[in-house]
């Protein structure tokens, strides 16, 4: 009965907040942490007011909360960051020991927790406990952080070779992680615009894997590739448009040349076309001969010749065609 | 009592062979002193609300190995986009930073109204030739510092080198 009285009292004291436990240097740094929401992966490294949705100073134990209550309901990124002294509050530090903050996937009532363990770095090392996803993404980032050494190894060793192979483990485990949002995280920490060019079916395999993901985060990842794709393809489409225009304009002048070869008009003589124009306009053999100024006889004469080149009996063909 | 003469010559042979060495010691000692040659520099640029390019060129030659390339970026309006790309024309790394609207997000800015950006990269060996420091501007006001930091170790070794890291965390920036 006990331990249920215990479960019970904890879910109803169950809070749903984001709980970071560092000892900062407040010598050196504001006792503020700063939680964004980053709504794309492609703007990890961007700082801006823009994307700071909240601030917290310290509890009464000396850590930061966030609530989780107002977060939207699907999982999203959020970077926690703190600013050194006499820097503004949106101000971020990628690299070196003072690198200032960290990534956390979070929904709506989430309760995590994070213990930094501070060595020479401000965030030496970060323990997560709460929401799942997190945990894939600190074995991700131990995977990253051997992509992020090779800088360390210098031109002796084969960068390129070393790269390949950390690649190749990235990639892996972008195509193993179960996790979507995770394994999309993984693969905007590699250039994947570049990794796409020479392989394309890795991501093609990947899209469609990953085809009901709905997230802003799919949406902008599918955009940038379709991006990439697009200049081949409008190349493609632009080709095609061409060949299409001059199959059509071929079309058009073998069947003028067709139309020109066959007319049987082209057959007719200078008089005859003259006769032939008058006998479309209904006129009697007396009359063109009059027009004319040539006698009758001569006008049967080109009739006859005109009847013999059209394949025609009548004048009522002429005047249909 | 005279020396025998070979007994002198020994005698003087040793001397100097002793000088000698006590010599190349001192030489030693006194090179060792010299722990590296280091080359340190800094460019500030000035951004006034163009649209523009700029660009800050770190030369290494084959006598460096290592560099430290650390950029401060501070932007009051607008945005920029910062890249360190290595002689092969490749993008190592890259931040942005954008204003956005601190008021729209409730927060107090006190007197500091810009944002602040920073990179910080270190390479032991790095590729000879020249490397950016690129910078995209769109609209932006504010300014840009670019340490370097270059090395030359002639006694190259990795505790050395992980000894001078240490060190030039205290001095760069």
């Amino acid at each position: 009965m006990l331990p249920f009285i215990l479960s019970f009292g904890s879910v109803l004291s169950a809070q749903h907040k984001i709980t970071v436990t560092i000892y900062l240097d407040t010598t050196k740094w504001a006792p503020v942490a700063y939680l964004s929401l980053i709504p794309d992966f492609s703007q990890m490294n961007t700082i801006s007011y823009d994307h700071i949705i909240e601030q917290a100073g310290t509890n009464k134990d000396g850590f930061y909360e966030f609530s989780t209550e107002y977060f939207p309901e699907k999982e999203q990124l959020y970077r926690i960051h703190f600013s050194k002294k006499g820097d503004p509050p949106a101000s971020l530090i990628i690299g070196g020991k003072d690198h200032n903050h960290f990534f956390l996937f979070a929904a709506r009532k989430n309760e995590i927790s994070i213990i930094v363990n501070q060595g020479e770095k401000l965030l030496n090392e970060l323990k997560f406990e709460g929401y799942y996803p997190n945990k894939a993404l600190q074995e991700f980032n131990i995977i990253f952080k051997v992509l992020d050494s090779l800088d360390h190894i210098g031109k002796n060793v084969n960068r390129e070779y070393a790269m390949s192979a950390v690649y190749s483990d990235i990639k892996e485990y972008v195509d193993t992680c179960s996790l979507p949002l995770v394994s999309l995280y993984a693969l905007y920490n590699i250039d994947y615009l570049e990794d796409y060019q020479s392989n394309p079916g890795f991501y093609r395999h990947y899209l469609r894997k990953w085809r009901s993901q709905k997230s802003l985060y799919f949406r902008k990842f599918r955009s940038s590739i379709r991006q990439e794709v697009e200049p081949l393809w409008v190349i493609g489409a632009g080709g095609g448009s061409i060949t299409l225009l001059i199959f059509i304009i071929m079309i058009i002048y073998f069947r003028r040349k067709k139309k020109k070869r066959k007319s049987p008009l082209t057959d007719l003589s200078i008089q005859e076309r003259k006769v032939f124009e008058l006998l479309k306009q209904g006129k009697s053999n007396k009359e063109i001969a009059e027009e004319c100024a040539v006698s009758v006889s001569t006008i049967k004469s080109h009739v006859n010749s005109i009847f013999s080149k059209l394949g025609i009996s009548s004048r009522k063909e002429i005047i249909e065609i | 009592m005279s020396q025998n003469p070979k007994f002198t010559v020994m005698k003087t042979l040793i001397k100097k062979t002793v000088a000698i060495m006590i010599l190349l010691v001192i030489v030693i000692t006194v090179s060792s002193g010299q722990e590296y040659i280091r080359l340190e520099r800094s460019k500030t640029l000035q951004l006034s609300k163009t649209s523009e390019k700029k660009e800050v060129i770190i030369k290494v030659t084959e006598d460096y190995n290592y560099i430290r390339i650390k950029v401060q970026g501070q932007v009051h309006k607008g945005d920029i986009l910062v890249e360190l790309i290595d002689p092969a024309g490749e993008v190592r790394r890259d931040f942005t930073i954008k204003t956005g609207s601190a008021a729209a997000q409730g927060i107090s800015l006190g007197a500091k109204g810009y944002v602040a950006g920073e990179m910080e990269r270190a390479y032991r060996d790095p590729e000879n030739g020249n490397w950016l420091v690129r910078v995209t501007s769109g609209d932006a006001e504010g300014q840009l510092r670019v340490y370097s930091l270059l090395i030359y170790n002639p006694r190259t070794n990795m505790i050395e080198l992980e000894q001078i890291e240490k060190d030039t965390d205290a001095h760069i920036g």
